[in-house]
């Protein structure tokens, strides 16, 4: 032993050591049974010892000689080189106490003396050995851009290095061996790394949460996101008195959750690959007003009892607002309109969080993962990799798949709804809509006012156009709008020539308009050119349109049927067969109310009123056959 | 030794006007935008810290109007945008936040640059903001009530609420508010808001979540 104390010096150095009852206590249960008994008798020396009996009279009790008993004394007591003294763990028989060190000489060619400890004893003697190598380590830990990627191979590359630059004799370890102690460096680099890699996380310095549990409640933070659904389905279409199925591509879902309940707020199904904002705002309408169950058509598939949104029947609760809105940086979170939604409608916080950190909107991907339980019963369209066993296979890829969109729409919304009634551990077992209900009733959370709550559509936008007229006179007072003129009476009054109007428009149906002044006074009604006014359209669709027929897809005289022949025969594809049911969505909803019908003003003209009329009024079901009919005359 | 030569100081316009965030700022950044009262249109800030310091400056009694990210200077070779503009009682404020104080021959620069042109020029620390999280967000919570309900013409409940007040010393929040149909005394709730923000009300914000048992009782 290096250290020149003996037991006595070391008690005298740690008095408190002199009774054993602050000696760190070791679970008996821990050690090798053949150890216990052993373990017992050196506790029962020492503690005798340090009560200050006699070493002769201990030596006599236990059968042992003085010396062992100093050996005992000394295990325990005397610390080693700079630690602290082994105390409990030197009574355990032949553990060791201290760490093994090379004594010999390194082996050479002509001595051979093992190679025990060697590597450990390199590292210690050769200049600059260690700190280089770990110099290596934890460049590549702390990913400066200098750092090398490390394997045993590199690492043990970099150890001869530094034995060559240390002009190691040649005669010696770990030349005598034919590995050069390639095994020994690669248990050092394994080891080594580990500690510096928990020594960097324990250097964090985490910050001092200020925040406590009873800061949880109910549209804290809302998560959104979207994914594509990953299951093909088809859809059926009615072409000239036959049926044709066609095989979709993938829709999107986009998801709204609550983080601190886990509760599923409501949903929206974008029939594209890509959603746009209209989707995005779509979702937060159907959050916002109240939810009513779809009419299950799909045999055996049955709504949970109780299941349902907070918004629906039996909760009500549609006069939420949000506190923060988390989102990614997906381009659609960044749209004006979204942005105007949350914050400036909703006055909501927009969280876009940090990049690269998805981790952050943990419980939205958490909701997606539960949505792919039911999605993944199908093999999958893409697979993890070309070679992956879920993927769809070849055969089965170019033929109709078996589920419907509407199946697919009917089980996601079962699913979804049935999330909300599941009683969960991390919420005290407690239903997440029963937790959301409770916490709207018990906490004082913000609401927004009745009045504004009715008001509030996030698909109704507004903008200022200049009113247009020419000075000759030829053509009447409009305003382009998305690149389509609009004219109406309203429009024509010479106060307005060359000024502003504020036109509010709904993004699903862009074919009327409701123009002000730009002091709020309601001036009338204007409508689109008449090659837009056959089917409603959406905004998003006007645009794709248009950018169809920038690039000659089309000639763009009857836009809205040459748009509807062009995404048809191309049907056979996925892609344009899901545009088709969605042109058909949008153009069948000519049956609904048009958006300004209710509140049509008594100085709209009796032309405009006309037109309102021909394009809003009851007429038969929309079918593909009126695109042909129209083609034929 | 300071060496002020490389640190010129340059700006176009010392006019306190938030620039809009562009699209690679938002992505690059731990964006968050929200509409206050006392900065007019929306506030964007680009840490949490920062949110959470515009908080605290809508709880400042002394603080009539702020800008975040007021303007861009150029120091040296550097391009520098301070966090905050503040208004306060007609001083003319520069407040910048960061995780460490700026460099000592950047910040002297600044310094004399933002004194040259009647500014006064702060400095603090990330984490003597985040200690007073939960009264920052408190005073967010209560902007965000305030701005949604801002054409809520609430004169009489005001009168109501400090009348109120002036008879009983103290009220809690469900005294002025009804649990159970809170729509009946919405304007109530957003009158004591309204009051708490001019400050002729006051609670304690700085240690719990505004809730049903907060107190409020008049400065007076």
């Amino acid at each position: 032993l290096d250290s020149p104390l003996n037991w006595r010096d070391a008690l005298a150095l740690y008095p408190s050591y002199r009774d054993i009852n602050n000696w760190p206590a070791i679970d008996i249960a821990t050690l090798d049974v053949k150890k216990r008994k052993n373990y017992h008798r050196n506790m029962k020396i020492v503690a005798k010892v340090l009560s200050g009996q006699s070493i002769k009279s201990v030596s006599e009790l236990f059968e042992i000689s003085h010396s062992n008993i100093s050996k005992l004394m000394r295990r325990c007591l005397v610390p080693r080189s700079n630690d602290d003294p082994p105390l409990t763990k030197g009574l355990i028989p032949h553990a060791q106490t201290v760490n093994s060190q090379r004594r010999k000489q390194l082996s050479t060619f002509g001595t051979f003396s093992g190679n025990r400890c060697a590597f450990q004893y390199l590292l210690e003697t050769v200049p600059n050995m260690k700190n280089s190598l770990d110099a290596m380590l934890i460049a590549r830990i702390k990913d400066k851009p200098y750092a090398q990627v490390v394997s045993p191979s590199v690492f043990h590359g970099e150890f001869k290095r530094l034995l060559e630059d240390a002009h190691w004799p040649r005669d010696q370890y770990p030349y005598t061996t034919e590995s050069l102690a390639y095994e020994s460096t690669r248990r050092y680099l394994n080891t080594r790394l580990n500690e510096l890699r928990l020594a960097q996380i324990t250097a964090t310095k985490f910050r001092e949460k200020t925040t406590g549990k009873d800061d949880c409640f109910a549209l804290r933070e809302i998560q959104i996101d979207e994914q594509m659904t990953d299951v093909a389905t088809n859809v059926h279409i009615e072409l000239n008195d036959e049926l044709i199925p066609l095989r979709l591509s993938r829709i999107s879902l986009l998801l709204c959750i609550d983080v601190d309940t886990d509760c599923y707020l409501g949903y929206h199904l974008a029939y594209s690959r890509q959603p746009n904002q209209q989707d995005m705002l779509s979702l937060l309408k159907n959050v916002l007003y109240p939810w009513k169950p779809m009419n299950i058509t799909t045999p055996s598939l049955n709504y949970v009892e109780g299941s349902g949104f907070p918004s629906g029947e039996p909760f009500n609760h549609h006069n939420m607002t949000f506190n923060s809105v988390t989102l990614d940086n997906a381009l659609i979170h960044l749209a004006t309109s979204v942005r105007k939604a949350i914050c400036e409608d909703l006055g909501s916080m927009l969280s876009m969080g940090i990049p690269g950190r998805p981790k952050r909107r943990n419980w939205i991907e958490l909701a997606f993962q539960t949505v792919n339980k039911l999605n993944h019963r199908f093999p999958s369209t893409t697979g993890s990799h070309t070679q992956d066993p879920k993927k769809e296979s070849l055969k089965n890829s170019g033929i109709i798949p078996n589920v419907s969109l509407r199946t697919l729409e009917e089980a996601l919304s079962i699913m979804l709804t049935r999330h909300n009634v599941m009683p969960q551990a991390r919420l005290g077992n407690s239903c997440p809509i029963d937790l959301f209900h409770r916490h709207m009733q018990t906490q004082f959370l913000r609401r927004m006012p009745f009045v504004l709550n009715h008001q509030w559509n996030p698909l109704k936008d507004e903008k200022i156009c200049p009113v247009k007229f020419s000075k000759n006179g030829s053509r009447a007072p409009h305003i382009n709008f998305y690149q389509v003129e609009y004219k109406g009476i309203a429009l024509n009054k010479s106060e307005l020539i060359n000024k502003s109007v504020k036109v509010e428009f709904d993004r699903t149906d862009i074919r009327i308009l409701k123009i002000s002044d730009t002091n709020g006074n309601p001036l009338g009604f204007i409508k689109a050119a008449d090659s837009w006014m056959r089917f409603p359209h959406s905004l998003h669709t006007r645009q794709y349109i248009l950018k169809c027929i920038r690039k000659n897809y089309f000639h763009g005289k009857d836009p809205l049927a040459e748009y509807f022949q062009y995404v048809l025969s191309r049907r056979n594809l996925p892609k344009y067969a899901l545009a088709l049911t969605n042109i058909v969505n949008e153009f069948n909803s000519s049956t609904k109310t048009p958006p300004f019908h209710e509140s049509s003003p008594e100085n709209v003209s009796e032309r405009d009123n006309k037109i309102i009329k021909i394009s809003s009024g009851p007429c038969p079901e929309w079918s593909v056959d009126w695109v042909n009919q129209n083609e034929n005359k | 030794v300071l060496n002020l030569d490389q640190n010129i100081v340059h700006c176009a316009s010392l006019v306190p006007l938030q620039k809009k965030a562009n699209i690679v700022q938002i992505q690059s950044s731990n964006f968050h935008a929200q509409y206050m009262l006392k900065h007019s249109g929306c506030s964007e800030f680009f840490t949490y810290i920062d949110y959470l310091y515009s908080g605290l400056l809508e709880g400042d009694k002394d603080v009539h109007s702020y800008v975040p990210r007021p303007f861009v200077l150029r120091v040296g070779k550097r391009y520098f945008t301070p966090s905050f503009y503040v208004n306060s009682l007609g001083n003319k404020q520069i407040v910048n936040i960061a995780s460490k104080p700026l460099n000592i021959s950047i910040s002297f620069s600044l310094e004399t640059f933002f004194v040259k042109h009647g500014f006064a020029f702060t400095q603090h620390i990330s984490d003597n903001i985040i200690k007073h999280q939960i009264e920052a967000l408190n005073w967010l919570d209560i902007v965000k009530r305030l701005y949604i309900s801002r054409n809520l013409d609430t004169t009489n409940e005001e009168r109501e609420v400090l009348l109120f007040l002036f008879n009983h010393g103290t009220c809690r929040v469900d005294d002025l508010v009804d649990p159970g149909d809170r729509e009946s005394s919405m304007l109530k709730e957003i009158a004591t808001l309204r009051l708490l923000h001019k400050h002729e009300i006051k609670a304690d914000l700085d240690k719990q979540r505004l809730h049903f048992g907060t107190t409020f009782w008049t400065v007076h």
